[in-house]
């Protein structure tokens, strides 16, 4: 008999979750100390197999279809051993942490095994031509849990594998590897008055503006939205949310609002900036400075020509380094904060930080550092680009399982009722159009020639 | 209360219905896209972007100033948007 599951609790699964442990047995049981270990064994692995050559472990990843290409043409064999290599890597590693976190491994292993049908049908959808290229696998992530929990309901065998937290912590530490502080260097001074001047004072403005003009009272979800709309899309939403031990429903809601703009600004801003001509350097740097995804970023820029691409991406490569800083602190706010102020006036002490603090967020600042300054220097950029095309698929993989894992857990009632009378719509809009005005004022400043000598840029 | 309610709802009505059909059509034409790029807005860095790296191995621009400094400087603004951050916040609170 299918028993739905009835509440969008936070992201930490609560109904599968045993006692938070701790002291030294937290280092090899509690979630987050597991999620660092299955993501550094992902990277070491990764990196292993790249540098030395020797063997393939990239994961399985869907060609593009459609729009004249069959599907059916990328299914051979080397597409059912990357799919059996994919199955096998994730499902050894997350079942041995399940075990270790003191679940019964052969459920959750069941689990996970439909979990990840799942998940190959929602990266099979996302990989047709039209959504390949607007819509992010998140958003179907989300559609298929939400049909089936929706429709039959959620299964009961299947709820130990439904652990959003678990799996997104894993592909956020995996994640850390790809950011690279030495992309602070790309635009220089520009770069940085550009991407993160205006961040932080984004945050800072929907933040209040959420909280105190709207009097959003769902916390989380206002962090949540303002990271997303100031930093980089659902990338960073899925990082604050976690460190903001955000609702299931507060990061699909942020994650589905992005998507939307996202499609929208990636075709309208490019022909704003040509329409009021001011130029592809100065155009460029607005996109990267404001335009969600990278990708879309990227193809916005080119709209613009070569120069507007470049001064796109330089600006929103340096905007994705800010990622873990700012899932940082904004996971010390909460505890120090928010948290705070419903359990006691006293002032919170450092151990009690450190007890509370995420930990998977140590994992992925150790596996940024370690990846911009001590592999890059030895093995040079592209090596460890070449190193991130295979760790960026497995991540995606876990984000899948994530996604999928809240539309699993959630109803749509619960969607409707996260709406709040439509005001993280008003929050998000509003705070986007501050993001503009106050990107293209410092970008006026910093590139029009004005006021500072113009960068000069090789395209 | 319940009048700003209301309005807020109408807002945010007026401008989703409008965004979303502008964003299935803008799907639907396949507008915004380049042909010499195979993603879009869906795509992630390294996963969907065949040699990312190309666009940010520090060949088009050679920054005068050290990456150390510019890292002190993301370090103190970040430390000072933090603290502004607590003290608005304390500020609201009272």
């Amino acid at each position: 008999m299918s028993k739905t599951i009835d509440n969008a609790e936070v992201l930490q699964d609560k109904t599968v979750q045993p006692e938070k442990p701790k002291g030294i047995k937290a280092l090899w049981s509690s979630e987050d100390a597991l999620a660092n270990w299955i993501g550094f064994i992902l990277i070491i692995i990764g990196a292993v197999a790249v540098l030395s050559g020797s063997f393939d472990f990239s994961p399985l990843k869907f060609s593009t279809w459609g729009n004249g290409t069959n599907l059916l043409e990328q299914i051979n064999g080397a597409f059912f051993g990357k799919l059996i290599l994919t199955y096998l890597v994730l499902a050894v590693l997350f079942t041995v942490g399940a075990k270790l976190k003191g679940e019964n491994p052969l459920k959750f292993f069941v689990g996970f095994s439909v979990l990840f049908v799942l998940a190959i049908i929602v990266r099979l959808i996302s990989a047709e031509y039209t959504m390949n290229r607007y819509l992010e696998w998140a958003f179907f992530a989300l559609i298929v849990g939400l049909l089936v929990s929706n429709t039959i309901g959620t299964p009961s065998w299947l709820k130990p594998a439904v652990q959003t937290e678990y799996y997104i912590k894993t592909g956020l530490v995996v994640m850390g590897f790809s950011v690279l502080f030495s992309n602070i260097v790309n635009f220089g001074l520009y770069g940085l008055a550009i991407a993160w001047f205006v961040t932080p004072v984004v945050i800072i403005f929907m933040w209040f503006f959420g909280t105190r003009v709207l009097k959003i009272e769902n916390k989380p979800l206002v962090i949540t939205l303002a990271t997303a709309t100031s930093v980089c899309g659902t990338a960073a939403a899925i990082a604050t949310a976690a460190a903001a031990k955000a609702k299931k429903t507060d990061l699909s809601l942020a994650v589905s609002i992005s998507i939307l703009f996202t499609i929208l600004m990636m075709v309208f801003e490019p022909i704003i900036i040509r329409v009021t001509g001011l130029g592809q350097l100065m155009g460029g740097a607005l996109i990267g400075g404001t335009v969600d995804s990278t990708g879309a970023v990227t193809v916005a820029g080119t709209a613009l020509g070569e120069l507007g691409q470049t001064t796109a991406v330089l600006v929103k490569s340096i905007q994705n380094i800010l990622i873990g800083f700012i899932a940082f602190a904004v996971a010390v706010f909460f505890t120090t904060r928010v948290e705070k102020s419903s359990d006691s006036e006293q002032k919170v002490t450092a151990k009690e930080i450190w007890y509370r603090l995420p930990k998977f967020i140590l994992g992925f600042f150790a596996a940024s550092l370690i990846a911009s300054f001590v592999l890059l220097p030895v093995v040079g950029k592209e090596n460890i680009s070449a190193i991130n095309s295979v760790l960026d698929q497995y991540k995606n993989w876990a984000f899948v399982l994530a996604f999928t894992s809240i539309g699993l857990g959630t109803n749509f009632r619960e969607i409707k009722s996260q709406l709040t009378g439509g005001k993280p719509m008003i929050l998000y809009v509003v705070g986007q159009v501050f993001n503009i005005v106050l990107t293209l004022a410092v970008v006026y400043i910093a590139l029009s020639g004005k006021f500072f000598p113009l960068p000069n840029l090789a395209t | 209360m319940k009048r700003n309610g209301l309005i807020v709802k109408i807002i945010s009505f007026v401008i989703l219905v409008p965004s979303f059909i502008t964003a299935v059509y803008i799907m639907a034409n396949h507008l915004g896209l380049q042909d010499s790029l195979d993603f879009g807005a869906g795509a992630y860095y390294y996963a969907d972007m065949p040699n990312f790296w190309k666009w940010t191995d520090g060949g088009a621009y050679t920054s005068p100033v050290s990456m150390w400094v510019l890292i002190l400087l993301f370090l103190l603004w970040g430390a000072l948007m933090y603290k502004l951050w607590i003290w608005i916040d304390s500020r609201a609170d009272k």
